[in-house]
């Protein structure tokens, strides 16, 4: 992740704070103001907006429960929104039944059938459209190839790996070319290296085939690489969209910030505003400076948040916005880093990424630093809305 | 056994202690096994052997007369047999001295020609009485039917110590006094009937529960569990009264006054109470409800581990729900309709007590004749081939079904 950072870092400069729709085209899937409820009390979906171009991947990420799933089901038809209007290619689903909607879809479980061989499988979807006998064939030949499993069309799914079966599962939701393709964390269940092995090929179908893709995951990682855009999910309603340089670098609220990468996050009051900077009291006696992305006025509470790796402890003097003395609580080892574990401002946690390990022997616990950090590299985020105060 | 790293094991010393621990391991589950061995062997194959025995036994005339057996063993059954049989015959029932021995022969005789009973009865009387010299002519003029060839044929026929006759019978067949196999007249075959009368029953009864059953269990491996618990009650709640209870309660609800007939004259269906017990449609009814819960029971069992996916993803791959049904759900579902259709059929064939109670004439089944044999008439040759007929038919059934029913089938092992 290092990489991708030090190259976002020239876009940094002259970012703006805007959610980047991707604008000219008509938005292919589109979400208006969608809500679902399954019990008539929580929302399970809550007022989300999304607009999806033709051809694009996007991936719907967020946490275990904040209605990333069901945003699908109710995109494939499995699922009717309680309020809201979900518009497929011009059409309102509410009209279309699932099996007109032309999306394919994959499982986390595969959802392969059993008592078909990977070729049904995969001819499946052709076979029901009338497709003939010989055409049926070449396509899933082709499908095949697509997925790296030629000559494997004979086998029964139980016969495969899990990546192969997933494989069959990827073939099986493209051969028929549909305009969209589905898919609720398909590799979920697969090992490291193999998730990463198929999120290549994922990539090299949805460029080969130009199909828009909706991803699920909550593998942040897997978001990043994969995706033109990601939605960030929170508790039924999307927090962030953007691309994976825009969520990662300018995360709008600190719920972003944190589960994206990772990273500190001060809590304190806005103490005074001078364009897009700002300065804010943290604990008793400790102000520091950060951009000014999403606060209140002078008085409101915001959360300032740092990533780790911005962080250096104990610099040479000079040229540092915020500098704050802090106590090493815990350094821990990994390998091509180390961590360094403090407590600033009223023993609020604060983490440091120390990227030459080597470094971090000279630290001992219970010792007394001092960490420093741009004020461009820290953003205040969150405005209170108990303050009544909107940005 | 202690742990001894410092004595490593040689080759043959490890194979021996692996042997030794094979051995207490084969030990132990054969005493694990053994109580349902030796329950088996008394209650399952100690009777199926016995019917088999019974089926081709044949040893009650043997004893009675020896000697006219022995004169007519190389009789060619073409015509009457030499004077020579006759008074054999003659000198074997002037000899017997048990009653009863006599009688099991008559019986068994009787077994093949209507009237025998009475006829050697009456031939034993007068034996002490006629000249042995011309025996066949003085037996012709005793009594008519001693000049017919078949009757001593039928005497041939029962020569044991095995036999095919009951097995013949219980396919509606018999051996003439020339030895060759036919049929027996349309007036007496009734077993091959009976047979496909229960093979057609049971047929029913197995595409009934079916269609019953397979929206039930359907409904109850998709539903909440705290509902489909309820409902799995009431299927099961045929098993919670007895056999007999359950019955005669169907006579009570299904006849001519019962509830039945009320509730569809008060709706307005019918004028005339429609006859609905102690006849084909109380049979189907009675045991469809009896073999309900072993159709539901193991559809519910593989429908439960399907789960909703690869339906969606039918759907969602383009084939409406009702498509997706047939080509995805219901193949599915077939190691559970397999299992299910041979649990209910082979039940269905054994049937007795509710076509007893709840048929007619013409509904009776096949265990209805073996107990039916065993009972009224004690003629229990015919009654273990009807059941060794019963058995085989069922065992070839099973044949065809499981080879027809390829990889889907049941397996057992
Ligand atoms: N069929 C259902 N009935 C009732 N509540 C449901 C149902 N499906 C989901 N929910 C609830 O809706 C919320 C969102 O669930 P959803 O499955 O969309 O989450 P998710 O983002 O896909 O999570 P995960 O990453 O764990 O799959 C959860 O609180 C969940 O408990
Ligand atoms: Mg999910």
């Amino acid at each position: 992740m290092a990489g991708v950072v030090s190259a976002l870092r020239a876009n940094a400069l002259h970012e703006t704070e805007m959610d980047a729709a991707p604008s000219t085209a008509p938005a292919f899937v589109e979400f208006s103001d969608v809500c679902k409820s399954y019990d008539g009390e929580t929302l399970a979906v809550a007022h989300v907006d999304l607009a999806i171009g033709k051809g694009e991947f996007v991936t719907l990420l967020g946490p275990s429960g904040s209605g990333k799933t069901t945003s699908l089901m109710m995109l494939a038809g499995f699922e009717a929104p309680t309020s809201g209007d979900i518009v497929l290619a011009g059409r309102s689903v509410s009209r279309i039944p699932p099996h007109k909607r032309n999306i394919g879809m994959v499982f986390q479980n595969y959802a392969l059938f059993p008592h078909m061989t990977v070729a049904e499988n995969i001819g499946f979807p052709l076979s029901v459209r009338g497709v003939g006998r010989e055409t049926v064939r070449q396509k899933v030949d082709r499908a095949l190839a697509l997925v790296r499993l030629s000559g494997l069309g004979h086998r029964r799914p139980t016969e495969l790996s899990g990546g192969q079966q997933q494989r069959v599962a990827v073939a099986r939701a493209v051969v028929f070319e549909p305009d969209l393709v589905l898919m609720d964390e398909p590799l979920g269940a697969l090992d490291k290296q193999l998730r990463e092995q198929l999120q290549l090929e994922i990539k090299r179908i949805h460029s080969d085939l130009g199909v828009t893709i909706v991803y699920v995951t909550h593998d942040q990682s897997e978001a990043l690489t994969l995706s033109d855009r990601i939605a960030v999910f929170n508790g039924g309603g999307i927090r962030q969209i953007g691309t994976p340089m825009e969520i990662y670098e300018r995360p709008l609220n600190s719920f972003v910030a944190q589960f994206i990468g990772e990273s500190n996050r001060l809590d304190g009051r806005v103490i005074s505003r001078n364009g897009d900077r700002c300065r804010v009291q943290i604990g008793a006696d400790a102000t520091i400076e950060a951009r000014a992305v999403a606060i209140g006025d002078v008085g409101c509470s915001t959360s300032v948040t740092i990533r780790p790796e911005h962080v250096v402890i104990n610099p040479p003097p000079g040229g540092w916005d915020n500098v704050l003395t802090g106590l090493i609580e815990t350094i821990i080892y990994h390998g091509d880093h180390a961590r360094a574990q403090l407590r600033v401002a009223d023993s609020q946690v604060f983490t440091v990424k120390i990227s030459d390990p080597r470094n971090a022997s000279a630290l001992k616990t219970g010792e007394t630093v001092q960490a420093a950090w741009r004020a461009s590299d820290s953003r205040a985020l969150d405005p209170d809305p108990a303050a009544g105060a909107a940005p | 056994m202690p742990a001894a790293p410092s004595a490593p094991l040689g080759g043959r010393q490890l194979k021996q202690r692996l042997r030794r621990i094979q051995r207490r391991q084969a030990l132990r589950a054969f005493a694990l096994l053994a109580p349902l061995m030796l329950f088996l062997a008394v209650n399952f194959l100690l009777p199926i052997t016995l019917m088999f025995v019974r089926s081709v036994d044949d040893p009650d005339v043997r004893r009675v007369l020896p000697r006219t057996l022995a004169a007519i063993s190389n009789w060619d059954g073409l015509a009457l047999p030499s004077n020579e049989a006759g008074a054999a015959l003659l000198a074997d029932l002037g000899a017997v001295e048990n009653r009863e021995d006599l009688s099991r022969a008559a019986n068994r005789l009787n077994y093949d020609i209507n009237g025998f009973r009475s006829l050697i009865f009456r031939t034993a009387r007068s034996a002490g009485r006629i000249d042995a010299t011309h025996a066949m002519d003085a037996l012709g003029a005793l009594d008519q039917r001693w000049k017919d060839i078949e009757t001593w044929g039928a005497v041939k026929r029962a020569a044991g110590p095995t036999t095919s006759f009951y097995l013949l019978g219980a396919l509606d067949m018999k051996k003439n006094a020339g030895g060759e196999i036919h049929r027996v007249g349309s007036e007496r075959a009734v077993f091959t009937l009976v047979l496909a009368r229960t093979l057609w029953i049971s047929l029913w009864v197995t595409l009934l529960c079916l269609l019953l059953g397979y929206p039930v269990a359907y409904l109850l491996a998709t539903i909440p569990s705290n509902v489909a618990n309820i409902l799995m009650i009431l299927v099961l709640l045929p098993f919670w009264t007895s056999l007999l209870v359950r019955t005669t309660a169907w006579v009570v609800l299904l006849q001519t006054d019962g509830p039945v007939n009320g509730a569809l004259r008060w709706v307005g269906l019918i004028d005339q109470p429609l006859q609905l017990i102690f006849n084909r449609v109380g049979v189907y009814i009675a045991i469809t409800h009896v073999l309900l819960p072993f159709m539901v029971l193991p559809l519910y069992s593989v429908m439960k581990s399907l789960g909703p996916t690869t339906m969606r993803a039918a759907i969602s791959l383009g084939a409406h729900p009702f498509t997706a049904f047939l080509r995805v759900y219901v193949p599915q579902t077939m190691p559970g309709v397999f299992a299910g259709t041979l649990l209910v059929f082979i039940s269905a064939i054994g049937y007795y007590i509710t076509p007893a109670l709840i048929g007619g004439a013409d509904d009776q089944m096949l265990s209805y004749f073996i107990a039916f044999y065993t009972n009224e008439t004690t003629n229990w040759g015919l009654a273990g081939a009807l059941g060794v007929v019963l058995l085989m038919m069922t065992a070839v059934l099973y044949l065809i079904y499981s080879r027809l029913a390829g990889g889907a089938g049941p397996r057992w092992a």
